[in-house]
């Protein structure tokens, strides 16, 4: 017989000899122990595929496995023994059940063991794993995974320059899955973006789903609501710590800076929360800090390559409702009813007459100053039905990612490198983002007492889009509500057609969505996060550490606003714009650290002393250029007729700092920590310019005593309280020292002057400090199947800086001062449960909530603008909204009447107030209606807020959903009130178009609808609020992981199968897009108004994640 | 991937589409896992083999004749 040859494919180039001579005789015997038997002795071994036995030699490691003899009493089975991830385990002990017989695995996982005939079972153990036993059955090779026996008491902590095991942990710190962030971040980019819901006590937002917009992260509540420094409208962002590399994102134009880290890449993420945990931080501490490591290679381990490609499908998660063609003329037809009839009551000016000529056959008889309304005037109105949202928003957006990733170490070294890429397609056209990352890391032990390490992230992301923000038009969403349903997209020759409304009563040519969509704006970000160390261990157990950090984040945008994307009022010509802008934020940080650790009987101690210099440097520059020759080729700046503007800072800022941390621990039982860390800023005078950050913090580990030693119910228990108090310098730079500026527009005889800045300096101004008490309780019952943490906490802010107005005799218009206190109070709460525990099945759920009460304490007789009053009310909440109360709709004549009559001035509210129109309520009794009637009708801040998930594992499969809820906040619907001036021409929210009073409907929500809003209806009321409350389905992912043999001959050790859907469905009373976006602004601020930002996505992903 | 192809697609289409996707790759992963299952159960199969002084080549072909396998290299 001739053994034939499959195809070369298959084929090993070595020769096999089937003509070698055999003996054996078996009967009855199963196959596979027959090829064994035969094939082992020839260096053989195969598989089979189909109905075929692919012969293979042997390689050189499986020969050397399979050395001893093979007879019928005694087998050997082989296999390889790997982590749930795939990676081979070394040293794993291989026993033979109820013998002493056993093996154990080598470098590369691999075991092979004789066994009896008669032997049952064989159990894998390895500390830090779970046993498990397997059946042997018929089986000669059996590959096993082995999952992480993850004792809650046992995770590391990072805490600052420095780890801690949880059970020794004494301030609010919480840990964040990265299973959860990489699941929740599928179709996403940024791991920002996944955390909504995922951790106590931390508020995500997401303002926008612009790709690579950053997102809006919350901890414990707002301690700076007017920092404007650095470009943060109070945003009060927590400080970031990744890979030891310290920075703010606040004030870094752009994307977002966080996208330089992948999701895939993250090693732990840990959120330090109250202000003993973050006082090692000191001065930039206040909002909280984010420490995240990312993966880096294990020491002893064989090289890893992992490869995973998901590709995205998404849709908008909600677009605006609006009225179709017919709906449009309906609304037109009651609009100019109405607004006749109002010219009719003496309401309206009848000159309006004119304007509603346009739309409408509207005689206006010049003796009596009456109109008459005779229908529509059908040559404005075109006869097509477009839905502009199917325009502007793709059918489907498609994304794909591509990771890459190798690492791995030997007894010295571990390394790590990780690459990918993003190519995502905006949900709205001519929306587009890619994303390239690289992280690098490497540790090595140069000689027994040192080591050096080294990180770095290199990030680059280019977004373009079709909407502009520097004339600040309109968003997505208010162009097609605005858009016109009645008009075809392209006229005849199939050119773009504008629409043609009436701003004011005169004609203008309105650009349709898609002309709107026309600007050319680029925006690229080039970002490097790294850092360097060499540690030093002269004796046991101390360390000397010396460490560079670094982060650069540069950013370089262009927007061209073409002619045709800008509203054409005939009257007005138009020009086109370009702006270029680019910034560089840099940052280094050097530390030098001693770390030394000792011990005596029960006593434990760690400590730490340090000294940090940090380096910022800032340089902005922007020029604003107009007047194109056309819109698509000479668009360059030497093509401009003028240089509008130009802009360029500079500005460095140093921070020097000297830290230290105890810790002590008594038999585990007793844990304290004492941080005491002094910074001096650059940013402020030398009266104020060093501030002291001292905290202490002790925990109680009630598990450990003897009276619950014993108990196995309860396997933890653990006490802490702390105290402490941070800062934070998250303010304007230079507060203290007068700038002089010059720009174009300062002309002093003719010439370019040189003129004081607008800033009056304080030399007086200095820290922002907060001081926090927080309690807490963590718990973990049942061999921690049900486990929880509790933390209650009180923080007060005082002297937050704020920009005051003086008087404009002076000159210069604000200066800064530390005038604003404010407190925050809360509860946070999570609990998790494993709730079915079995070899196959395994169901957890895990719930979180939290509630924080912002309180703005006192004013202290800053002078905010008026406009800025609205939203920071003393003894209310930060982000207030402020309006009237509408007690009902004006149903007859009569009412509005006996309210006149009794008002001291004759008029309640508007003369015009009438029937149709809003009855605001007269909160201060005077019988007429101001401003002062507006009271807090609202605010952002949430009752509570949080998320839930869960996880169902059963066999390979594992199904997981993440939820994420926030309860009663509030917002004003902003397109609303903006469209009750009802510009002729301009089409409406359904929302409001269908339930404006009319004697027919006089529940209505809305006022009646008249041109020009006479009785300013328009103005803030809380017919125009809505709750902001929503469950949203943020994750659901299934995934589906093939056995280790599967796909062994690949040389694949794991391969899954994922498939996920991300915003699948919200409920919420939100009448507009989306409670939880707000605004691409995105300051305190601009919270209170939703106006419809760009939308989320709605996403299904496919991924495939491969393990070599 | 053709992104133009999926630009002025209607949703049915573009349902079709991923479903066929995710079938394609559903579809590749599935007979790896069959093959897996098809091999244990064709393994277990039982023989019987007389080789007294014979060659490799005999055993197979013993082997192939009792079972529906075939030998390659």
């Amino acid at each position: 017989m001739k053994v034939k040859r499959l195809s070369d494919f298959f084929y090993s180039a070595e020769e096999v000899d089937v003509n070698q001579p055999i003996n054996a005789t078996y009967k009855n015997v199963k196959l596979s122990e027959v090829l064994d038997a035969v094939l082992s002795p020839q260096n053989l071994t195969y598989s089979i595929l189909k109905n075929q036995i692919i012969l293979k030699k042997k390689s050189p490691k499986q020969v050397m496995q399979t050395s001893s003899k093979t007879s019928f009493q005694k087998r050997v089975i082989e296999g390889t023994v790997t982590t749930e991830s795939g990676s081979p385990l070394p040293g794993v002990n291989v026993l033979v059940e109820n013998t002493d017989s056993g093996a154990m695995t080598d470098f590369d996982g691999n075991y092979s063991i004789e066994v009896d005939a008669d032997s049952k079972v064989l159990v894998f153990s390895y500390v830090g794993f779970k046993t498990k036993p397997v059946k042997i059955g018929d089986q000669t090779r059996i590959d096993v995974s082995l999952k992480e026996d993850v004792q809650l008491l046992d995770q590391v902590v990072l805490i600052g320059y420095g780890q801690q095991k949880r059970e020794d942990v004494t301030g609010s710190v919480s840990s964040v899955e990265t299973d959860d962030i990489v699941q929740a971040a599928a179709g996403q980019v940024g791991f920002d973006r996944a955390l909504g819901g995922l951790v106590k006590g931390v508020q995500v937002s997401q303002n926008s789903g612009r790709p690579g917009a950053p997102i809006r992260l919350n901890i414990r509540g707002v301690t700076s609501p007017l920092s404007s420094g650095l470009g943060g409208g109070g945003l009060n962002q927590p400080l970031y710590v990744i890979d030891g590399v310290p920075f703010n994102t606040e004030g870094i134009s752009g994307s977002n800076p966080l996208l330089t880290i992948n999701p895939n890449d993250i090693k732990s993420f840990d959120v330090l929360k109250d202000a003993a945990a973050t006082s090692i931080y000191g001065s930039r501490g206040a909002n909280g800090v984010i420490i995240i490591e990312t993966k880096k290679g294990k020491r002893n381990q064989k090289t890893q390559t992992n490869l995973s490609y998901t590709t995205t499908f998404a849709r908008p998660i909600n677009t605006v409702d609006v009225l179709d063609a017919q709906g449009y003329k309906d609304y037109y037809d009651l609009l100019l009813s109405n607004s006749v009839g109002a010219i009719n009551s003496g309401k309206l000016d009848p000159f309006f007459a004119f304007d509603l000529q346009n739309l409408g056959n509207v005689d206006l008889d010049f003796s009596t100053l009456t109109a008459t309304y005779n229908g529509l005037n059908e040559n404005y109105f075109g006869d097509a039905n477009t839905d502009w949202n199917d325009e502007v928003f793709r059918s489907v957006a498609i994304s794909n990612q591509v990771n890459f990733g190798i690492n791995g170490g030997t007894e010295n070294t571990n390394y790590s490198l990780n690459l990918s890429h993003v190519n995502q397609e905006g949900v709205a056209v001519n929306d587009r983002f890619e994303q390239y990352n690289i992280g690098m890391s490497l540790n090595t032990d140069l000689s027994d007492k040192f080591n050096f390490g080294a990180t770095v992230n290199l990030g680059h992301t280019k977004a373009k889009s079709g909407e502009e923000t520097i004339l600040g038009q309109y968003n997505i969403n208010t162009m097609v509500v605005r858009a016109r349903p009645d008009l075809p997209i392209r006229d005849d020759n199939g050119n773009l057609l504008p629409q043609e409304d009436f701003s004011n009563g005169f004609p203008t040519f309105e650009p349709n969505p898609l002309m709107r969509l026309g600007n050319d704006d680029v925006d690229k970000s080039y970002n490097f996060i790294g850092n360097g160390f060499l540690e030093y261990e002269p004796i046991d157990r101390l360390k000397l550490k010396a460490e560079v950090n670094s982060a650069v984040f540069y950013n370089d945008q262009s927007t061209f606003v073409p002619k045709s994307a800008q509203a054409d009022m005939v009257f007005v010509p138009t020009t086109s714009f370009l702006s270029e802008a680019n910034s560089l934020v840099s940052n280094v940080t050097t530390n030098l650290t001693a770390n030394y650790s000792f011990r005596f009987d029960k006593h434990r101690f760690t400590t730490l002393i340090g000294a940090a210099w940090d380096y910022t440097k800032t340089d902005t520059k922007s020029q604003f250029y107009s007047g194109f020759p056309d819109d698509d080729y000479l668009t360059n700046p030497t093509s401009a007729e003028n240089l509008l503007s130009y802009i360029g800072n500079k500005a460095e800022t140093g921070l020097n700092s000297l830290f230290s941390r105890v810790t002590y621990s008594y038999d585990s039982k007793y844990n304290a920590t004492f941080n005491f860390r002094t910074d001096k800023s650059s940013k402020f005078g030398s009266l104020n310019s060093r501030a002291y950050f001292p905290s202490v913090s002790t925990s109680w580990n009630i598990a450990r005593e003897d009276f619950l030693e014993s108990n196995d119910n309860i396997n933890d228990l653990k006490l802490r309280a702390s105290l402490g108090r941070v800062g934070s310098t998250n303010v304007a730079n230079f507060a203290y020292i007068q700038f002089l500026n010059t720009s174009a527009s300062d002309i002093y005889n003719g010439e370019t002057a040189v003129v004081p800045s607008d800033i009056f300096p304080n030399e007086d101004i200095g820290w922002e400090t907060t001081d926090e008490i927080n309690l807490g309780l963590d718990f973990g019952f049942l061999n921690s199947r049900l486990r929880g943490t509790i933390d209650v906490y009180n923080r007060k802010t005082e002297g937050a800086l704020v920009t005051t107005p003086i008087p404009q005799e002076l000159g210069p218009s604000i200066y800064y001062s530390n005038f604003i206190d404010v407190s925050n109070k809360g509860v946070e709460l999570s609990l998790g449960g494993d709730i079915i525990q079995t070899d196959d099945f395994n169901w957890s759920v895990n719930a979180n909530w939290a509630v924080n009460r912002n309180k703005l304490d006192k004013f202290n007789g800053a002078a905010v603008n008026q406009f800025q009053l609205d939203y920071f009310v003393e003894g209310e909440p930060v982000g207030t909204i402020k309006g009237y109360k509408v007690k009902r709709i004006i149903q007859s004549q009569d009412e509005i009447n006996d309210l006149n009559a009794a008002s001291p001035t004759g008029t309640y509210d508007q003369p015009t107030t009438g029937v149709g129109d809003y009855l605001f309520e007269d909160t201060n009794g005077d019988g007429r209606i101001t401003s002062d009637d507006r009271t807090v009708i609202g605010d952002v801040e949430p009752d509570f807020f949080g998320g839930f998930s869960t996880n169902l594992n059963y066999k390979n499969w594992n199904l997981s959903a993440i939820f994420q809820y926030s309860v009663g906040a509030e917002a004003l619907w902003d397109g609303i009130p903006k469209g009750v001036f009802n510009t002729l021409g301009e089409n409406k929210y359904a929302e409001y178009a269908n339930n404006t009073w009319t004697p027919d409907n006089p529940d209505a929500r809305f006022a009646q609808a008249v041109y020009f809003d006479p009785s300013s209806n328009s103005r803030v009321s809380d017919r125009y609020m809505y709750e902001t409350s929503f469950l949203r389905f943020r994750s659901l992912q299934l995934g589906y992981t093939f056995a280790p043999n599967v796909l062994k001959d690949l040389g694949v050790t794991q391969a899954t199968l994922t498939l996920s859907g991300n915003n699948l469905a919200t409920w919420t009373k939100w009448p507009g897009v989306d409670p939880e976006t707000f605004s691409e602004r995105s300051s305190i601020t601009s919270q209170t108004n939703n106006e419809d930002a760009y939308p989320l996505s709605k996403s299904f992903s496919v991924g495939v994640q491969l393990n070599f | 991937m053709n992104n133009q192809f999926f630009k002025n697609q209607t949703f049915k289409g573009f349902s079709k589409e991923i479903s066929m996707r995710f079938a394609f790759v559903f579809l590749i992963l599935c007979s790896f896992q069959m093959n897996a299952e098809n091999s244990k159960l064709l393994q277990s199969q039982e023989v019987s083999v007389y080789a007294e002084n014979s060659t490799l080549s005999q055993v197979f072909e013993q082997i192939e004749s009792q079972t529906t396998l075939r030998f390659f290299l």
